[in-house]
């Protein structure tokens, strides 16, 4: 079984965490707040796909799926040198979160508590999300220079 | 425990000299060990920690260097208990070898093909450096007299040194023809002088790296001291060192030159491309339109740059080897953020002879360069360059692109060079021009932990 399947240059990750109790709420609003505006800092981040979070099972589950660019240690052992704030802002509200600052342990707790994926499919394989948004920037300027001289 | 505060004090009698300095030795021995009986192997390696070069040892008397280090499989071999064994980081347990996959090992540099003794577990390595190849043949004798009935045996000894430059004195020019060398990080504490470009810039121009980003026990680039293997007594002030044995394929870096270019100043100018320096030294960075050989020679300006003002890479292409191995401010967007944290000292040294000029063939010889990168994580820093930086594109946009100089390519590869007013060029089907014949992950224990193997690793185990 594996807990990361890969498809081209694209893998995904489903992980399972128990919230602390009483902490539903709290996680809910940081959720809510990390990814609004277009996705904010997890924008910025620039290997990430898709990511959902999901508050389940009576507020006392949390569902983390997401869909990223490259191999899971180097891209996860990357976030956390970028953005340990916000790592540990989410999985704070956990059940035995080590923090995003000692790496093999934040490793460990993610993976450890990742589910295996038993199905996996991407339409574009081969597609990073900065080839992507290079291709739409491109498409989009050859637009308008075709509105331009028509 | 010494708190943080404490640990940021280091103490360069306790840290071996390849640790923190960039060796400038042109001769050198590695001598690969294997322990045939624990006990006297640990009294010798306690015996010779104050025969090690340290850090501060190297401005005293630096001639000929002395350095000691272990692979896992050694510090086992010695008898050191597991639960210490088992607080090493996995890959170092692991070993070069078993990270082959991740590390772009395959093909023509697949562990199967590596040469003796790298085709088998290596346990310890003891690096013999001088500035003679009569100290360092010395020396060696000194060093295989004193091992035999010491619990040691000499599975092989790689000599490497400076290859001679026309007027037959050695120089520091590769075996591709490119003069070697010019980029160390600059460490926090190592007595080095700080150069511009060494370091990482910043408002002031440029500052030197954290220690702890080489030596265990040393607040690293985040500030804080990472967790060390145990005993602390063990690793504090140690390191790790990679070893690399790089065959270049001399005949074919300069054939593919010559079939790609239109002319000998575009071959090279294809050459400082696919490198980022002139074969001079002086950096496209700032020489992008000819070689500038007094710039390539003034130490003050030859790395002063940040290519913050070329992220297209006009001037020194984003997939050029210097910029890989250290894209300073030159990455733009999130991958740009912690560039810092991939950093590697560089020791290393030729083997083998130079090809000459006008070889009409591959000779066959075995040629290439012996590399030894320094850092405190192998994981974060030797194979994150290695996997993300040197063998594939998609860090900074270049698709399936690797290192036009030591990527892994396998006759399909391409080199993207970006030009100013001019469709990019392309050059497409390259080969590799380096492939692996070995290698090791060993440990650079400190002074005060070598000293300590005979007692405590003996009381432990009894």
């Amino acid at each position: 079984m594996s807990v990361v399947l890969t498809m081209g240059k694209i893998s995904a990750i489903t992980a399972i965490t128990k919230i602390l109790p009483d902490h539903a709420d709290a996680l809910r609003r940081t959720l809510q707040g990390l990814t609004a505006a277009n996705g904010g800092k997890i924008s910025s981040l620039g290997t990430i796909h898709i990511v959902r979070w999901v508050i389940f099972d009576n507020d006392t589950r949390l569902l983390f799926a997401t869909n990223f660019d490259g191999n899971v240690e180097d891209y996860m052992r990357d976030f956390a040198e970028r953005a340990p704030d916000g790592i540990d802002a989410i999985w704070g509200h956990c059940e035995g979160y080590p923090g995003a600052r000692d790496y093999p342990k934040l490793r460990d707790y993610i993976l450890g508590s990742a589910i295996e994926t038993t199905g996996y499919y991407c339409a574009y394989p081969n597609s990073t999300v900065a080839d992507i948004n290079k291709a739409l920037d491109w498409k989009g300027k050859f637009d308008t220079f075709l509105d331009q001289i028509g | 425990m010494p708190a943080p505060s404490d640990a940021s004090e280091l103490d360069r009698n306790d840290i071996q000299g390849m640790a923190m300095r960039p060796y400038r030795f042109p001769f050198a021995r590695y001598h690969l060990l294997d322990v045939s009986d624990p006990a006297r192997a640990r009294r010798w390696f306690s015996d010779v920690a104050g025969r090690c070069t340290t850090v501060a040892g190297l401005d005293a008397s630096p001639s000929p260097g002395f350095n000691v280090a272990l692979s896992w499989q050694g510090l086992s071999a010695i008898g050191t208990p597991q639960p210490s064994l088992a607080s090493f980081p996995q890959e170092f347990q692991q070993g070069m070898a078993a990270r082959a996959d991740r590390l772009g090992d395959v093909g023509d540099s697949a562990p199967a093909r590596w040469d003796p003794p790298f085709d088998k577990r290596v346990h310890a390595l003891v690096v013999i450096s001088a500035m003679t190849s009569a100290d360092r043949d010395a020396a060696s004798a000194a060093l295989l007299s004193d091992i035999s009935g010491n619990g040691l045996s000499t599975l092989a000894a790689i000599d490497a040194q400076l290859l001679p430059g026309p007027d037959g004195q050695p120089v520091a020019i590769e075996h591709f023809g490119y003069r070697d060398g010019i980029t160390q990080p600059a460490i926090e504490g190592s007595g080095d002088p700080l150069l511009p470009g060494a370091g990482v810039p910043d408002a002031d121009g440029w500052r030197a790296l954290k220690a702890g980003e080489f030596v265990l026990g040393q607040p690293d680039e985040t500030g804080a001291v990472p967790d060390l293997p145990s005993p602390a007594s063990l690793s504090r002030n140690g390191s790790f060192v990679v070893l690399r044995k790089l065959h270049q394929h001399v005949f074919a870096f300069r054939d593919f030159l010559r079939r790609s270019a239109s002319d000998e100043t575009d071959a090279a100018l294809l050459a400082a491309k696919m490198m980022g320096r002139w074969q001079s030294g002086a950096p496209l960075a700032l020489a992008a339109a000819r070689d500038d050989p007094a710039l390539a020679a003034d130490s003050g300006r030859n790395n002063d740059f940040t290519y913050l003002d070329d992220l297209r890479g006009t001037n020194c292409p984003i997939g050029a080897h210097v910029r890989r191995l250290n894209p300073r401010s030159g990455l733009s967007g999130p991958n740009g953020a912690s560039v810092h944290r991939h950093r590697l000292l560089r020791q290393g040294l030729p083997y083998g002879s130079r090809l000459p000029a006008d070889a009409a063939a591959d000779d066959g010889a075995a040629r290439g360069a012996i590399m030894l990168l320094v850092n405190a994580d192998i994981a974060r820093q030797f194979e994150f360059v290695q996997k993300v930086w040197v063998n594939d594109g998609d860090f900074a946009g270049l698709g399936n692109d690797k290192d036009p100089m030591i990527g892994g390519n396998d006759g399909s590869g391409s080199f993207t060079i970006p030009r100013a007013g001019a469709p990019r060029r392309r050059l497409q089907g390259l080969p590799a021009f380096v492939s692996t014949r070995g290698g090791e992950y060993f440990f650079l224990p400190g002074i005060a932990a070598l000293r300590s193997f005979a007692e405590s690793l003996a009381n432990t185990a009894s």
